[in-house]
């Protein structure tokens, strides 16, 4: 019998969710990787490179997925174990810096589940699509996640 | 200064970062800043129960890592698209480098377009990230 890791009735299933950018968490993220570019946490120095205020790094986005807790629900919707699942890949493409005060619009699709027989048993590939906007209807970004179960 | 698209050529090695040696501290850190509170990045005993020597790091820090290599090179508002695909777990005392080098340039509209490897590996050359990017360059007038 060939054990089922993730739903996939749930492919095409949408969430959505919305998280106000804070300026203290900006410079956290950053100050947390350890990268001192003053973008992230001085506007003047960001203003003189051409941005309206400090920015968010390219990374910071996923941080919205988590902190509204829409992750878990997602995986636990999926029936997915979280103990078995590895990070596997990230995308991003982008198209309008993320800035403090921004309400973040995310809307979070399961693309596709995809079976792989490993050595130790089963795996399954389940990607994931984030669609970002902000509080103009201005798109931000594209996201796409790809995690593995086992 | 920033680069100029007309001056880098495919084959250029751009990105060269190296970072210190990465710490539990850090990891602690990430968990607070990006809210992903997953164990196997903060207890010991959880990491050695999935079959690491302890703790390891976060797959999105080596990305946030890769990235800073990235806009260190070229202002953040210029980079277009980055994709990776984790390799290996990072474990307290490696010590990340970033390196990448340009494999394509292209003219679109009135941007200049360079597509780069991008690769992360500790002090033993084993890699922990492999991917691309691509970032827009103003033209010259």
């Amino acid at each position: 019998m060939v054990e089922i890791l993730a739903d996939k009735d749930k492919i095409g299933k949408k969430y959505t969710f919305t998280w106000l950018v804070e300026r203290g968490k900006i410079r956290e993220f950053a100050e947390a990787i350890g990268d001192d570019n003053p973008i992230y946490k001085d506007a003047e120095v960001a203003r003189k490179q051409g941005y309206k205020d400090i920015v968010a790094m390219p990374t910071f986005a996923f941080a919205s997925v988590i902190w509204t807790g829409t992750f878990h629900r997602v995986i636990n919707n999926l029936d997915i174990d979280f103990a078995r699942i590895m990070h596997a890949g990230q995308e991003y493409e982008y198209y309008q810096e993320i800035f403090p005060g921004d309400e973040l619009q995310g809307v979070i699709e399961v693309k596709q589940i995809t079976e792989k027989r490993g050595k130790s048993g089963n795996l399954e590939f389940v990607q994931f699509e984030t669609i970002y906007t902000n509080q103009h209807n201005e798109l931000i970004s594209k996201e796409e996640m790809l995690i593995v179960v086992r | 200064m920033e680069p100029v698209f007309e001056d880098i050529k495919v084959g250029d090695e751009v990105i060269n970062l190296i970072k210190p040696p990465i710490s539990k501290v850090q990891f602690v850190r990430y968990a607070g800043a990006s809210g992903d509170f997953n164990p196997l990045h903060t207890d010991d005993e959880v990491g050695r129960a999935a079959g690491f020597d302890g703790v390891v790091a976060h797959g999105m820090l080596i990305m946030g890592i890769a990235a800073q290599a990235v806009t260190d090179w070229i202002p953040k508002r210029f980079l277009k698209k980055i994709k990776v695909r984790f390799k290996g777990a990072t474990c307290p005392g490696d010590v990340i480098k970033v390196t990448g080098q340009v494999t394509d340039k292209r003219i679109e509209g009135n941007k200049g377009i360079v597509a780069c490897t991008l690769e992360a590996v500790d002090q033993n050359h084993d890699v922990k990230i492999s991917g691309n990017f691509e970032a827009a360059l103003p033209l010259k007038k």
